[in-house]
């Protein structure tokens, strides 16, 4: 999906790519990315819970109005941090 | 050197890779056959800003969650793609019953989706997004994808530009990409 994120972005589209594994959607580079930590299969947020998914598009949508520059990530922290 | 000098700069070493692993996929070893798997990305860091607010702007949405409608669409072919074949693509309404969808990915636990569809694909959380005018618009299909695709080059060569077209004619300013 990373390719696909950079393809629309060359093209003149800005995009926003969320993540729930960093470590393989990072490889191929997403301009922007949310990195979040939820389950394969409930990327957006968990059955349900419509505040979490709606958490998820506005970051999306934020960073797609707000990043200044290529590479921009807003990652959940991680437990502990 | 551009994408396309790229690619096929990159094709050797995914057949190569892909003699390694289809055998170590027979036997079940996929995470030991997608360990070596060569990735591959474009050049450059494109980065495209948008041109007006997003309370203003026109919205779309892809996911690679591997949907389909049952009846009116072809199911998705449920497993990755090792030849030089061409994504499917199957566009799904905006206000779908999600009780009409059928979902043949096999990477992830359907449980989630079955339960609540906006969780990899957020029809209701869009249309709330708009109603509530904090984004202007969204398109009235939703382009959705299988993930898992480890030959990349028909992807790169005919699915990116065909998705390309299509937003561009729906006058989409901005694209949320959900994996699955």
């Amino acid at each position: 999906m990373s390719l696909v994120a950079r393809g629309l972005e060359e093209a003149g589209i800005p995009t926003a790519l969320v993540s729930v594994l960093p470590a393989l959607s990072q490889v191929a580079r997403p301009p922007r990315q949310v990195i979040r930590r939820l389950n394969i299969g409930a990327t957006v947020g968990r059955p349900g819970d419509v505040e979490g998914q709606l958490s998820t598009l506005r970051r999306m949508i934020a960073l797609i109005e707000e990043a200044a520059a290529f590479g921009a990530v807003d990652a959940d922290p991680r437990p502990g941090a | 050197m551009g994408d396309e000098a790229r690619i096929r700069e990159w094709l050797p070493r995914f057949e190569a890779w892909r003699d390694f692993a289809l055998p170590l996929i027979q036997k079940g070893k996929a995470k030991d056959a997608f360990a070596r798997y060569p990735w591959f990305t474009t050049r450059g860091e494109p980065f495209a800003r948008l041109q007006r607010p997003a309370r203003e702007a026109r919205f779309g949405l892809i996911t690679t969650g591997g949907y389909s409608i049952r009846e009116s669409q072809e199911p998705m072919i449920p497993f990755p793609s090792f030849e030089e074949k061409t994504p499917e693509i199957r566009m799904i309404p905006l206000d779908i019953d999600p009780a009409a969808l059928r979902i043949d990915h096999v990477g992830y636990d359907h449980r989630f989706a079955e339960e609540d569809i906006n969780v990899n694909l957020p029809l209701n959380r869009l249309g709330e997004l708009v109603e509530g005018g904090e984004i202007g618009s969204v398109t009235a299909e939703v382009p959705v994808l299988m993930g898992l695709q480890p030959h990349v080059a028909p992807l790169l060569r005919e699915t990116v530009p065909e998705l390309v077209a299509r937003f561009r004619d729906e006058g989409v300013e901005a694209v949320l990409l959900v994996p699955s």
